[in-house]
């Protein structure tokens, strides 16, 4: 959700503690993966047709693809797909970088209550 | 603590060519929208989902990870709440921001420019509530092992702005 904020160009300055978490994420391979589309397909708005670079790749090369896992089925210029795709990505490199970070002492709070 | 990530398959669905309006991607979901998940489960049937939040939790849970923990009923209502109240907070100023800076100027329809800055506003508040959770939360958990006194900060000091916004 905060990433589309990149597009009016929204400064995250006064709020040090997303600033940092989120210029954390944005620096996995993960992220840009999820992302470069969406950011590439702005242009799109001024006319009908996508332009051919703005194409995302058809899979995640990242990926070992097999059939016994689930499928997540997505496009990048869907906020929920990114925010799905991330979820999965990142989920063990988030926890392992952010031990102390909102949402980790949200969950944990939450639980331990 | 389980560190590792969720595995998936990646596939796209092409939303500019209408893929999501085929009979293949709408037998995965009636809705035809994205994203949506296919699971192959034991015994040969294939779960379907579709929503992101059913999709996340769906997976979190057969994965057990630590960021959306399967514990009792009363803490996953809870950490529901806590999710739900974040993004329905977020989601609104937004989306009127994206509309108004960026959809109205290009498509050239008419532009609110009060409703943005209302929206700015807003926005703001909410991602210092976030923001100051956040920073509170970090010199909780160094301090105070009060669990009960920590989850009532979260409860009453993050949430409050939200709702009664």
């Amino acid at each position: 959700m905060l990433a589309q904020l990149e597009i009016i160009k929204f400064d995250l300055t006064p709020f040090p503690k997303l600033r940092v978490w989120y210029d954390a994420i944005k620096a996995s391979p993960s992220f840009e993966f999820a992302h470069h589309a969406f950011f590439a397909a702005f242009p799109q708005l001024r006319g009908p047709k996508p332009s051919a670079s703005g194409e995302p790749a058809a899979t995640d090369t990242n990926a070992a693809a097999t059939s016994a896992m689930p499928t997540l089925y997505w496009h990048p210029i869907s906020p929920p797909s990114r925010s799905v795709y991330l979820f999965c990505k990142l989920s063990g490199s988030y926890l392992a970088r952010f031990p102390h970070s909102f949402a980790h002492s949200l969950t944990h709070s939450l639980t331990r209550s | 603590m389980n560190a590792a990530d969720i595995p998936i398959n990646v596939q796209l669905v092409d939303l500019f060519k209408g893929e999501h309006h085929g009979a293949k991607f709408l037998e995965l979901n009636p809705r035809g929208t994205v994203p949506a998940l296919s699971d192959p489960m034991p015994g040969g049937e294939t779960l379907k989902l579709y929503e992101s939040a059913a999709i996340m939790r769906y997976l979190a849970a057969k994965h057990h990870s630590p960021l959306y923990p399967m514990t009792s009923p009363r803490h996953q209502a809870r950490i529901d709440m806590a999710i739900e109240s974040v993004l329905q907070a977020l989601e609104p100023p937004i989306t009127t921001i994206i509309f108004n800076e960026v959809v109205a100027r290009l498509r050239r329809l008419d532009q609110d420019h009060q409703a943005a800055q209302r929206a700015y506003l807003e926005l703001g508040g909410v991602l210092h509530s976030i923001d100051s959770y956040a920073t509170r939360m970090h010199s909780l958990s160094q301090r105070s092992h009060d669990v009960a006194h920590t989850a009532g900060v979260c409860a009453d000091d993050t949430l409050r702005p939200i709702r009664t916004r």
